[in-house]
């Protein structure tokens, strides 16, 4: 039997639709069998993230009113066998899925995956509450800004209400050239203010908007610190005991070396 | 200001911008936290001063009051510093007997 795992944050534009189709693809490189679905109904975006988008046929809502069977809508990754998506409903809104469908779909899917990732829309409404509902852990993600953090606080205050287990934190967009001058909030200043487990650091790294371009999540990019990074929350997603590392992002020398190191 | 210094400078040399950041976000947590508006949080301190104020000199200006959050339940913190002179008390009773 599965696991359950919302990505989740708040506010928006914090990169949860990333992250969802990075870990999960790191996952499925680790050979489990993932699973992701997009609850962001009305406002779908892990199927271009993903470069899928051209393969959809059915989506959520289709499932979750009984026009077609879990399986159909599932759309199978382009290179990573075990690694699948339920796209998104474009035309519909947040109303059309209820949490106690979603909880009946998420409990029947685990049963078939190693893990179901499940890509939150940002707020607290509806959407938020049915993305949360069948959920067994939930990853929470942030960056180093007032208001990213506020809005994490928040939605951890709001997972714990709902019976998760303590949500673990993930800081992206991470600027280490600005850390060092005094002008971000460390990661320390946050988890101290949030109070949370963390499970995640990832680095801004243009290469992100490069791979979104191509539809290719960054973790198939050996080179990319942030692909690394990524990889790295799979593998603690797992049970693995991994170091964080504090560095990476823009820098021509770390880029140099690593081009070196392999 | 010579024009090396306006492209160099920081938005305020004095403090860093991240220990601005670290304590605004503080501020407006509290108030999330417990739902409590600027003005409720105010008189919740006053009247929690006013209760300790009964016993103790407190240095109002000096005190903090928190709020921390912690797997699901939210504690109040408060930090108010006595301001009553420990020995002096005891002395003025003896000089008067």
């Amino acid at each position: 039997m599965g696991e359950v795992i919302v990505i989740t944050s708040g506010k928006g534009g914090v990169g949860k639709t990333t992250t969802t189709a990075n870990i999960g693809t790191a996952l499925a490189m680790m050979g489990k069998r993932t699973l992701l679905i997009d609850t962001d109904i009305g406002l779908r975006n892990l199927d271009v993230v993903m470069g899928l988008e051209n393969r959809i046929v059915y989506h959520l809502v289709d499932v979750t009113e009984g026009r077609c069977r879990p399986r159909q809508a599932m759309i199978k990754d382009k290179k990573l066998e075990r690694l699948s998506l339920i796209p998104a409903a474009q035309t519909r809104d947040k109303t059309a899925v209820s949490e106690s469908r979603m909880k009946e779909l998420t409990d029947e899917l685990k049963e078939d995956f190693d893990y179901v990732l499940i890509d939150c829309p940002a707020g607290i409404e509806q959407g938020f509450k049915n993305a949360v509902a069948g959920a067994d852990r939930a990853l929470v993600v942030t960056t180093p800004e007032i208001s990213a953090v506020r809005d994490a606080d928040r939605v951890i205050g709001l997972l714990e209400a709902a019976g998760l287990p303590a949500p673990e934190v993930i800081v992206n967009r991470v600027r280490f050239d600005m850390v060092r001058k005094g002008d971000m909030m460390t990661i320390e200043d946050i988890l101290d203010i949030l109070a949370v487990e963390l499970i995640g650091i990832v680095a801004d790294d243009e290469d992100i908007v490069i791979s979104t371009n191509r539809g290719e999540p960054i973790v198939k990019n050996q080179l990319s610190t942030a692909g690394r990074s990524f990889r790295d929350i799979a593998a603690r997603i797992t049970g693995e005991d991994i170091p964080f590392v504090q560095s990476g992002g823009r820098n021509f020398w770390r880029r140099f070396k690593a081009v070196f190191a392999r | 200001m010579t024009i090396l210094q306006r492209i160099f400078r920081r938005n305020d040399p004095g403090e860093k911008s991240r220990l601005a950041a670290k304590e605004r976000l503080k501020l407006v947590l509290v108030q999330d936290r417990v739902n409590l508006d600027h003005d409720r949080m105010e008189a919740l301190k006053n009247d929690l001063i006013d209760v300790v104020d009964r016993y103790l000199d407190i240095d109002r200006e000096a005190m903090e009051v928190s709020f921390l959050r912690e797997k699901g339940s939210v504690s109040i913190v408060a930090s108010l510093p006595v301001q009553n002179d420990i020995l002096p008390a005891p002395e003025r009773r003896r000089g008067t007997a």
